[in-house]
């Protein structure tokens, strides 16, 4: 039978370090996702998630709720890949260029592929993507994402708009 | 779904595919989780060592009316993120992230002009706390408890 969170977090806090890696295979792929998305490199959301399973396994003395443990993770790996786009911003990286205003050209999307899908959303601000990527990639309800996020219900769905009217724009442009 | 429109899920469905991770990615994280026991002695003396360093550099620092290093710490022992909001960074708990050192003292060095500044603590991206050993702020229009600090323009 296949342990749960909290039994294998018993396991790790009574010595067994090693079964922290059915921890990391169980949420890897999920996670990765989220991040890849979200940061736009592969090798920058692995940084990310490696550093929220490190500090999540710093930290799992501490942590109460066991069986909570993935919405933990995930706050965790939120708060990883916010640190890492404010270091990346503070050495002007990573800046979609689109984020200085203006509009895409028709022939510069091709909405045929996944290639094209994660350029379009990486025209979103940050904040915008974090929870366009919460609600309709990983299906997260508002109130989950008010609990990830620390971000106020009113201030989600806001965001949430304002990155749907930039989709939309976007893709308005191509389609004209 | 139903909030999107048609050609907007295409887009979320693209997304939705798997990301596979790099050969050998467990292996780093398991690797970075046996060292982390390691390194936790070595990590409080370099932390010591960082904070006289600060310390001292704040103590000598030549007199001049520019933008001057200010250390924020705060004891968070059961934290896994701390953020740094103020009025100097307009309150964005992505600006200014705190590092850890060891288990539980998280600090930042920020850049500051001579002024009075409102800031806060964010603790794991959700609990707003203001400095416990800093004065409180009596104008606080953002919510939550803030404290204060005063950035001198010459040293006394």
């Amino acid at each position: 039978m296949t342990p749960t969170d909290g039994e294998v977090i018993g396991r790790v806090l009574a010595g067994d370090v090693a079964a922290y890696a059915i921890i990391v295979d169980r949420y890897h792929a999920r996670f990765a996702r989220f991040a890849t998305r979200l940061l736009g490199s592969q090798e920058d959301a692995e940084e990310a998630l490696q550093d929220a399973f490190l500090r999540a396994y710093r930290g799992l003395g501490r942590y109460q709720d066991r069986e909570r443990f993935a919405s933990w993770l995930y706050r965790i790996l939120v708060n990883r890949c916010r640190s890492m786009q404010a270091r990346f911003a503070r050495r002007s990286r990573s800046v979609p260029d689109f984020e200085s205003g203006g509009r895409v050209a028709a022939d510069d999307i091709r909405l045929a592929g996944r290639e094209e899908a994660i350029w379009l959303i990486g025209q979103l601000p940050l904040e915008q993507r974090e929870v366009f990527l919460l609600r309709f990639v990983e299906d997260m309800s508002y109130e989950d994402i008010a609990g990830l996020t620390g971000l106020g219900m009113s201030a989600i769905k806001m965001r949430v708009s304002r990155g749907l009217d930039r989709l939309r724009e976007l893709l308005g442009g191509e389609r004209q | 779904m139903t909030e999107l429109p048609g050609n907007l899920r295409d887009i979320v469905t693209q997304l939705k595919e798997p990301v596979t991770a790099s050969a050998g990615f467990r292996e780093r994280v398991m690797n970075a989780v046996r060292a982390t026991n390691a390194r936790r002695p070595l990590a409080w003396i370099v932390g010591g060592l960082l904070a006289a360093g600060v310390a001292l550099f704040l103590l000598f620092h030549p007199r001049s009316d520019i933008e001057r290093p200010t250390t924020f710490l705060l004891l968070a022992p059961h934290a896994t993120t701390v953020a740094l909001v103020g009025d100097f960074n307009d309150w964005d708990p992505s600006a200014t992230p705190l590092q850890s050192v060891g288990d539980s003292a998280w600090f930042v060095v920020v850049s500051l002009k001579p002024g009075r500044y409102r800031y806060s603590f964010v603790v794991d991206g959700q609990r707003w706390m203001a400095d416990p050993t800093a004065a409180r702020a009596v104008d606080h229009d953002f919510g939550p408890e803030s404290s204060v600090v005063t950035v001198l323009s010459r040293r006394t």
